[in-house]
């Protein structure tokens, strides 16, 4: 298993331009998107608890992820996948403190 | 294509719909999963946990669901209405389940089953030139701005301060706000398509006109208008939405104003109702006081380290090491380079002329917060900071008390006196905003407290009857509140309109079988 780089902004292309729209249900395009418009917005920016660097072990995140913890909500199945999470768990329990999150974060395993 | 695990039935729920038998709700649980599949019907722990996570001040076994269900579709929810009133198994529609601080994603009583949209996330039409939408329950702001960036589509979204993660639908049947000048989100509404209890399927306005395409551009359509008796409200599902969007304006001018002291809120309404009513500010503007800045940007333990109400000498300190008015007003302009030019010449002569308060631009901002989220969100753009109030004191524990506020300096004085009286009395901070309105301001105030800590959840609790009780006294009653305190705000609306309430409830939902509860409506 590794990970791959990919920009979002290439990834934000790939939209349907459709009038009848719909991205699949909590099924990202990949982890990283999940972390950039959903986890990042509070966890790196100072709102929620720095977890980059951490070696958080992927299940704890996911039970937090699923259960919520005290200030942070809860997300179901319905809000994120368990494959994006998946990924998404193993990015924060991989990633380094000072690492470029913007670019680093993986795409999709592979 | 379905990333759900396969779900056993089960063989015997944990909590059952109050007078429904376990093998009467084996059978819904058995139709249901013909309707919608194993895997849309959720009945197991970890599947339902995510669900039971409330910020309210009591145990979240008072809001535990039966089951989770999710529809795709209006015929799937037009025959789970059939096995609901078959069965008499109560239903609690979410649509991104985000009501934070109102009840999250969780049933008023315990024992419904979660109808969750969340999977209806269609952006059905957006039309750039009539400036409207047409969206379905589970479709996130975060969603319907990639698509209009996406497609180049220049329309601004209006959207409450957790943008990121919620939705249109959902915040709009609550009467939600934003703070741009499409903030009154009810206002801006056009249209819906409604599942009756009974299966039918009402669409409101002009949508119930054969081939008409005036659905989303003419709200009231003819005889009674009936959108607004779906707003929190239990009369039916909607299922889809029509809403205004704001052509992007050539140019935006977010600004700040800053004051020093407490009872400047007084004259802050008295100078600025006048250019809200004319219409020289033209957004849902809001008057933050210093915990709700500091709270965007630190926790309290950086100044205090103590428990109970964090005392006055340390929001002074607060005020001078971080740059922080006693209020903070947050406003923007909109339009052509000469409209903004001469409405800005406005409000800085009326600044000017009253004396009070420092005008803070985006320039002068810069990258800073909370003035970046700020400005943000009056762009309608996507932001979590605000779930910076939750670090404020931590623990989890959120309700908002949000008065209805006559747009008047003596009656914002007297109300944030009272609130932080009573705040006080229970060892709770004063962490407010004023949101203003068309007339009136929407007195938002978050009743933080550590949901972690019995002592304090009880508290809480106790703090956040009392509010309402003592500002009922005085004529002061919230917009829109938590599952907790539906039936104690119900009353405070008096009894014919509970009458009339549970009238409608009977006549569109005789069994009774959407959202019991909500708003204090049963049958």
């Amino acid at each position: 298993m590794k990970f791959r780089p990919i920009a979002l902004a290439a990834m934000l292309t790939l939209g349907s331009a459709s009038s009848a729209f719909a991205s699949p249900t909590g099924v990202w395009r990949g982890p990283n998107e999940a972390w950039e418009k959903v986890c990042s917005r509070c966890h790196l920016s100072g709102v929620g608890p720095e977890l980059r660097g951490r070696q958080l072990p992927p299940e704890y995140i996911k039970q937090v992820v699923r259960h919520g913890f005290l200030a942070m909500p809860a997300f179901p199945h319905g809000a994120i996948d368990d494959a994006t999470l998946d990924g998404v768990a193993l990015y924060v329990s991989k990633s380094r403190l000072n690492a470029p999150v913007k670019t680093a974060a993986p795409a999709k395993k592979s | 294509m379905t990333t759900q695990k396969a779900v056993p039935v089960p063989a015997a729920p944990t909590i059952l719909p109050p007078g429904v038998s376990a093998s009467d709700f084996a059978g819904a649980i058995r139709e249901f999963i013909e309707i919608l599949g194993a895997e849309n019907v959720l009945t197991d722990a970890d599947h339902l946990a995510p669900y039971t996570k409330v910020m309210v001040a009591e145990s979240e076994d008072l809001h535990r669901p039966a089951a989770v269900i999710m529809a795709r579709t209006v015929e799937q929810v037009q025959k789970i209405m059939a096995v609901c009133n078959r069965v008499r198994v109560p239903i609690w529609p979410i649509s991104t389940g985000r009501n934070f601080g109102y009840g999250s994603a969780a049933p008023q009583s315990a024992g419904q089953v979660i109808l969750d949209l969340r999977h209806m996330n269609r952006i059905i039409e957006v039309d750039p030139v009539m400036c409207t939408a047409l969206v379905e329950p589970g479709v996130t702001y975060q969603q319907l701005k990639d698509y209009l960036v996406e497609n180049n589509i220049p329309l601004w979204l209006s959207c409450p301060a957790p943008s990121a993660i919620a939705g249109p639908l959902g915040n709009t049947v609550d009467r939600g706000v934003g703070y741009t000048p499409y903030g009154e989100h009810f206002m801006m509404q056009c249209g819906m398509e409604v599942v009756l209890a009974d299966g039918q399927v009402l669409r409101t306005g002009m949508g119930g006109v054969e081939n008409t395409n005036a659905w989303q551009v003419f709200k009231w359509g003819y005889g009674p208008y009936l959108d607004g008796i779906f707003t929190q409200s239990n009369y039916g599902v909607v299922t889809k939405m029509g809403m205004w969007l704001m052509p992007q304006p050539p140019v935006y001018k977010p600004f700040s104003i800053r004051y020093d002291k407490d009872e400047d809120i007084h004259d802050i309404v008295e100078t600025l109702r006048p250019l809200r009513i004319a219409g020289v500010i033209p957004n849902a503007m809001v008057f933050a006081n210093v915990m709700w800045e500091a709270a965007a940007i630190m926790p309290r333990s950086k100044y205090y380290q103590g428990t109970g109400t964090t005392p006055d000498h340390v929001l002074e300190e607060i005020k001078a090491k971080e740059g922080i008015g006693a209020w903070n007003v947050y406003a923007a302009l909109y339009g052509t380079k000469e409209q903004v030019e001469v409405n800005w010449n406005i409000i800085t002569g009326a600044i000017k002329a009253s004396g009070k308060g420092r005008i803070i631009t985006e320039e002068e901002a810069g990258e800073t917060e909370p003035f970046k989220y700020r400005a943000k969100l009056m762009r309608g753009d996507m932001t979590l900071q605000e779930f910076g109030l939750y670090r404020w004191r931590g623990g989890g524990g959120s309700m908002w008390f949000a008065p209805v506020t006559v747009a008047k300096g003596s009656e914002t004085r007297d109300q944030t006196e009272l609130a932080k009286k009573i705040l006080g009395e229970f060892g709770l901070d004063y962490v407010a905003e004023y949101i203003v309105g068309m007339r009136d301001m929407h007195h938002i105030i978050d009743v933080l407290f550590d949901r972690s800590n019995p002592e304090e959840m009880e508290r809480a609790h106790a703090c956040f009857a009392k509010l309402l009780s003592e500002f009922g006294k005085r004529g002061y009653a919230v917009y829109r509140v938590n599952t907790a305190f539906m039936d104690q705000t119900a009353d405070l609306y008096g009894p014919v309109k509970r009458h009339v309430d549970r009238a409608l409830k009977r006549a569109l939902d005789p069994n009774g079988i959407i959202a019991p509860g909500k708003s204090g409506i049963r049958i």
